[in-house]
């Protein structure tokens, strides 16, 4: 059997998170020796760069669980992914993350894109989930006006700087005209679409709106299907 | 291939379709539902009706009209009114009241069967009952065919008495004239000597003589017809088959007993199937990835419609409360390796 090459530990931990990704996304289990089981079998190792990604989530309506997509996103990256991940409530209609996590009355975003305060005050860390949360912070502004804020690029950037990932859980699409401003400025942007309530054409809309956007995909939130397993297997219908 | 947002909209609420294609069937079993019916038959033999209907009044038979046609339009004539339907009820045993009128009027039919033979039909439920309205029908109709008869008979009898007693005093005066032209010419009589007033007096005794005559000869016939009345009633309107008493019900045709509630069931499907399609065409809510088809941007996970957690009460301390939340992280988890594996080109962020 021939042997890997002797390669450096920073490159042999890149290279076995690698691996635990691909595993990941293949959908088996990832194990403790994974990466080792996989280097033994002489997988070329391939070095893959270091990403530091901002990923908006946004939803055509409210209560299509944008927010619960966001929360359970940032969690997974940090739990499974052992990445530093900062999530944002850049919804300054709704509040959403800062209630979930009981930061009501905090200074937040808002204040750092009003530029009252700098953002690691704005941050607190959250021991159980492993994550740093951003508030929303107290808008006594217009969130227009924040969203347009040219304060927004360089927090973004040094949120990045500090954190692999940055989930900013952005208001509803149509019913907010921050949501493009704020999706422009992150590098990847999800679409949660309610199963069942949220129409096709809804979501044509939110899309035609974060046109400017990067929409890397639309997550489809409650799911549920209504034909029997039964049917589904004699009629060759996928779940 | 079936379209999947089809089969959604069909087994969404699939009890909702179910509804119309069991209850229709049953509403129209409900409706349809009769308890047994018997039915009990008299067959009579018929001549054209004398002393009733018509002929009772003087006017000639229709000749174009079989007896049958004529006695059980009679019948059906009499059914009609309150009087004969209360007197069948009342010798049917049924109580002297609307609905036991009612009743007699819809369950018994008169029919022909026949140029000379009518059928009395009685049809319900209580097979005694039903023989003792036919019998009563039979009963009352002869009866007030007897009494119609006594009746004219009767008045006829003293329409000619009368007449008799009148042409009689008229047939005396007119002697009485003949006796006193007589008396005064002796020779009036005789037969060589031509006398006009005379010829006269007699022809007008021969002619009120011939009138009485006929008076009593109508009288004589009034008094043989309510004589022999019953005979010629009986005659005229004889029971060949008498009220059976009905042992078994009828039967109930095959359209009642499966035509209807299959019909039932067809409409049922075809409610449930337009409510399908109605509730298919109006559907524009984005339920799998099929849908998503044409927008161009690309699934990345799927996260079904979970329980709530047991977060709260006595619910946490659940033994299974770990199956839920290990399906959310699984999904999550799913979700954020999708993500991860999108390459991202560089944006706004520094990296």
């Amino acid at each position: 059997m021939k042997k890997l090459p002797e390669i450096d530990s920073q490159t042999r931990l890149d290279l076995e998170e690698a691996i635990r990704e691909v595993h990941l996304i293949a959908g088996f289990d990832v194990g403790d020796h994974s990466g080792t089981a996989y280097a033994d079998r002489g997988v070329r190792p391939q070095r893959l760069a270091r990403r530091s990604i901002a990923v908006g989530v946004t939803s055509p309506d409210y209560g299509d669980g944008k927010t619960t997509i966001a929360i359970a996103l940032a969690a997974s990256l940090s739990h499974d992914f052992g990445t530093n991940v900062t999530l944002v409530d850049a919804d300054f209609h709704t509040h959403s993350v800062e209630r979930q996590y009981g930061l009501e009355g905090q200074v937040g975003f808002a204040e750092v894109l009003a530029g009252t305060t700098v953002l690691p005050d704005a941050t607190h860390d959250i021991q159980d989930a492993s994550i740093r949360i951003v508030p929303a912070g107290l808008v006594s502004s217009d969130p227009a006006r924040l969203a347009r804020s040219d304060r927004l690029g360089p927090a973004v950037d040094q949120m990045k700087s500090a954190n692999s990932h940055v989930v900013l859980d952005l208001p509803a699409t149509l019913h907010s005209m921050n949501a493009p401003a704020l999706a422009q400025r992150c590098d990847a942007v999800i679409v949660v679409a309610r199963s069942g309530r949220t129409t096709r054409a809804k979501l044509h809309r939110a899309l035609h709106l974060l046109r400017d956007a990067n929409v890397i995909g639309v997550v489809m939130n409650r799911q549920r299907s209504s034909i029997p397993t039964w049917v589904q297997r004699t009629l060759g219908v996928r779940a | 291939m079936i379209p999947r947002k089809l089969l959604e909209a069909t087994f969404r609420r699939f009890w909702l379709l179910l509804i119309p294609v069991i209850v229709t069937p049953l509403i129209v079993v409900a409706l349809t539902r009769t308890t047994p019916k018997y039915q009990s038959v008299a067959t009579v033999w018929v001549a054209q009706p004398a002393n009733i209907g018509p002929a009772a009044l003087g006017q000639a038979a229709n000749a174009y009209v079989s007896a049958a046609d004529a006695q059980s339009q009679v019948i059906r004539d009499l059914l009609t009114t309150k009087s004969f339907r209360g007197d069948v009820a009342k010798s049917a045993g049924l109580p002297a009241s609307n609905a036991a009128i009612n009743f007699v009027g819809s369950s018994v039919q008169v029919s022909t069967a026949g140029s000379n033979l009518i059928a009395v039909v009685a049809t319900g439920s209580d097979p005694q009952l039903l023989q003792a309205m036919v019998n009563g029908v039979i009963a009352q109709y002869q009866a007030r065919s007897a009494d119609e008869s006594q009746r004219q008979t009767a008045i006829a009898v003293q329409y000619y008495t009368n007449q008799i007693d009148v042409a009689n005093k008229e047939l005396d005066t007119r002697r009485a004239a003949l006796t006193a032209y007589t008396a005064a010419h002796p020779n009036a009589a005789s037969p060589t000597t031509v006398d006009v007033q005379y010829t006269q007096l007699v022809s007008a005794v021969d002619a009120q003589s011939q009138v009485v005559n006929g008076l009593v000869t109508s009288l004589q016939d009034a008094q043989l017809k309510a004589a022999s009345a019953p005979q010629s009633l009986q005659a005229s309107f004889s029971v060949q088959d008498p009220a059976n008493l009905p042992k078994t019900p009828e039967p109930v045709s095959l359209t009642k007993r499966f035509g209807y509630p299959i019909a039932a069931v067809i409409f049922g499907i075809l409610i449930a199937v337009a409510y399908v399609y109605i509730t298919y065409r109006t559907d524009h809510a984005i339920r799998s990835s099929e849908d998503l088809l044409g927008l161009s941007v690309p699934l990345l996970g799927v996260i079904p419609d979970l329980p709530p957690l047991h977060s709260r009460g006595l619910g946490r301390l659940a033994p299974w409360v770990w199956i839920p939340s290990k399906a959310r992280r699984e999904y999550a988890r799913a979700v954020a390796a999708s993500i991860s594996a999108v390459p991202v080109p560089a944006r706004g962020g520094a990296r």
